[in-house]
């Protein structure tokens, strides 16, 4: 018996286009593995650095190091050394090497508010010698949201301090002046720049519920604080009559402490906002991310429900153990 | 050949389809609307009840159980049954408490699943049993081992009912007996509380019969359970065992440590009564000659 292709002569050139069909889709595949390999740098020429810290958390094998937010480079390994220290080896293309220069220093940044973070390389001055193979850089990591915002409460605790003294002195019954009326105007801008940019925090910070919450309940009780001086400042001026001795001192007073909340509300309008906007958009991702996977075939079907528990048994003791 | 070919491809093809419907078919099946509200409602009161928020939890179970039942899930509403007990229990409400228990013994009976029949039999036995109608608790005790034939979750806790009352008849060999049965039958890792009840019971009955050194080890166990689990006032109470032990045994010294720790937990968890308590055992115990507390140098 022989083949059905003995039969008709069609089929062997079918064979041929079948054949030919088969090592084109190869070739194809092999070149999409090579344009992807040369696009992860795979053949690039690189140079292998290095750097060390005491702490390996947020640093992983595989994460990106960047160059003025170009990527230039790759995590290599982690290593922990005999003498309790962290070293990290990163490899960088050596066509980005020619603007990082000797005094460069690795920095780890925290992206947003979800904690993914890079590691960006400080360039150091043009005007010093190349890196060499394996330098050891210096480290620092740059302050988180819960940090940063750690720092704003801690920076403005003495000036509220400050406003509590100065405010206590302002309702002693001699201590009023007219001169007050214009520095405490200022003041209560100050104070409500303040109050303008921790609410609009914490807004943001409720929206995403994440991390920072704490942080910004002690800040939303200092600002609270703020605005209960900026009213006794306006009691205390409408009852204002009288210029006294302490005048000058009191104005010197709310002086400072206007200058101090306005170099705190700059500096950190400067850098929450955008990291704010950062974390809003990284955790807006995830959350799209997640509930699309939620909702998607086959893991709906394998998320599980949350079943009906009976609670623990706890058949001796519990009368005994909780005196009211 | 190229049909040889195309059949191994074919035969391919068709055992990957038959392992992707496999696959698909080992999905569990989704919960339908009402009972997913319900196993929400029920999940919100545990950790109510978990916080000590028993008015929450029992209205959020109550909402549960209604849910339930007007989709008749037999097991979800003997669950919540029992729950709602717990919590009405904690209300100082124990005839609610007994009425939820007895609605699973009574008609109409659903298809209720034998091992929470078991557990809400063991519960309404303890009640009896704090409520001293020791004949009572044991009649449910017997019920209780008849739904569970000693394989359900709750067949340690029914060991340990059995050495209570055996405890209360002063049948001390018996009542030691079933509570290391228990302490063996409770796994450690599910159902720790109970196993450090386990441990604590042993050590009273080994206390009642002066073998004071099984009765320390049994105490310290609990107190390493009960301080993991993070439960103060049992933490308390096994201090205060640990001192009534070594204070038998003539460590005045250790006995007052330990009820000086009772002491400062009494006081951190705000109970009057419990430093009350307290403070009367040391009173007595420095009264005593020969101790020594541990700053009188």
């Amino acid at each position: 018996m022989k083949l059905f292709s003995a039969h008709d002569s069609r089929l062997a050139v079918l064979e041929r286009k079948v054949g030919l069909f088969a090592f084109a889709g190869l070739g194809a595949l092999l070149l999409v593995f090579v344009i992807v390999a040369i696009e992860q740098g795979m053949f690039a020429s690189t140079t292998k650095l290095r750097f060390q810290t005491n702490d390996v958390g947020m640093i992983h094998e595989g994460m990106e190091v960047r160059l003025r937010g170009f990527k230039v480079g790759k995590l290599l390994g982690i290593s922990l050394k005999e003498d309790g220290a962290v070293e990290v080896q990163f490899f960088v293309d050596n066509k980005y090497l020619l603007h990082i220069r000797h005094g460069a220093k690795v920095r780890l940044i925290e992206q947003g508010l979800l904690g993914d973070g890079v590691l960006e390389i400080v360039p150091g001055p043009t005007d010093q010698p190349n890196l060499v193979v394996n330098e050891l850089l210096p480290f620092e990591r740059q302050f988180g949201m819960g940090e940063l915002a750690h720092e704003l409460v801690e920076r403005l605790k003495p000036i509220l301090d400050n406003v509590r003294v100065t405010t206590t002195s302002l309702n002693e019954p001699d201590g009023l002046i007219n001169h007050v009326k214009k520095v405490a105007v200022k003041f209560e801008k100050a104070g409500e720049d303040v109050s303008s940019l921790m609410q609009q925090t914490q807004g943001v910070i409720a929206e995403e519920n994440l991390k920072l919450g704490k942080a910004l309940d002690k800040s939303s009780e200092a600002v609270d604080k703020v605005g209960v001086a900026v009213d006794k400042v306006g009691v205390a001026v409408d009852k204002a009559g009288v210029a006294l001795d302490k005048a000058s001192t009191l104005i010197d007073s709310f002086h400072d402490v206007a200058l101090d909340v306005g170099k705190v509300t700059a500096s950190s309008a400067e850098s929450i906002p955008p990291l704010l906007r950062d974390g809003r958009v990284a955790a807006e991702d995830a959350r799209n991310i997640i509930s699309s996977a939620q909702a998607s075939w086959p893991i709906k079907n394998m998320m599980e429900a949350g079943e009906t528990k009976i609670l623990p048994m706890d058949s001796y003791g519990v009368t005994n153990a909780q005196p009211k | 050949m190229v049909l040889q070919m195309l059949n191994r491809s074919n035969s391919g093809l068709l055992i990957s389809f038959c392992l992707m419907l496999v696959a698909c078919g080992s999905a569990p099946e989704k919960q339908n609307f009402r009972t997913e509200q319900a196993n929400k409602l029920s999940a919100r009161a545990d950790i109510a009840f978990l916080q000590g928020e028993y008015e929450s939890a029992k209205n959020d179970y109550l909402q549960a159980l209604r849910i339930s039942q007007s989709v008749e899930n037999a097991a979800e509403i003997a669950i919540i049954r029992f729950n709602l007990a717990r919590a009405f229990h904690e209300l100082a409400q124990p005839e609610q408490a007994h009425l939820q228990l007895d609605a699973l013994f009574s008609e109409p009976a659903l298809p209720y699943p034998p091992a929470t029949l078991a557990a809400a039999a063991a519960l309404k036995s303890q009640y009896y049993l704090e409520g001293k109608e020791l004949s009572l608790a044991l009649s449910w005790i017997e019920k209780g081992e008849g739904y569970c034939q000693n394989k359900c979750p709750v067949a340690g806790s029914l060991l340990l009912l059995r050495a209570q009352l055996a405890q209360r008849d002063n049948r001390l060999d018996e009542a030691l007996k079933f509570a290391d049965g228990a302490a063996a039958a409770l796994k450690s890792d599910m159902q720790q509380m109970e196993l450090a009840n386990a441990y604590r019971l042993s050590g009273e009955i080994s206390m009642a019969k002066s073998d004071f050194t099984k009765a320390i080890h049994s105490f310290q166990q609990a107190h390493a359970i009960d301080r993991k689990l993070g439960i103060p006032g049992k933490i308390r109470l096994d201090l205060m065992r640990l001192g009534a032990v070594y204070e038998r045994t003539g460590e005045a010294a250790t006995a007052l440590n330990c009820y000086a720790r009772a002491l400062t937990v009494s006081d951190a968890m705000g109970s009057k009564q419990g430093v009350d308590e307290v403070r009367a055992v040391m009173k007595g115990l420095q009264k005593l000659p020969e101790v020594k507390t541990p700053g009188s140098q």
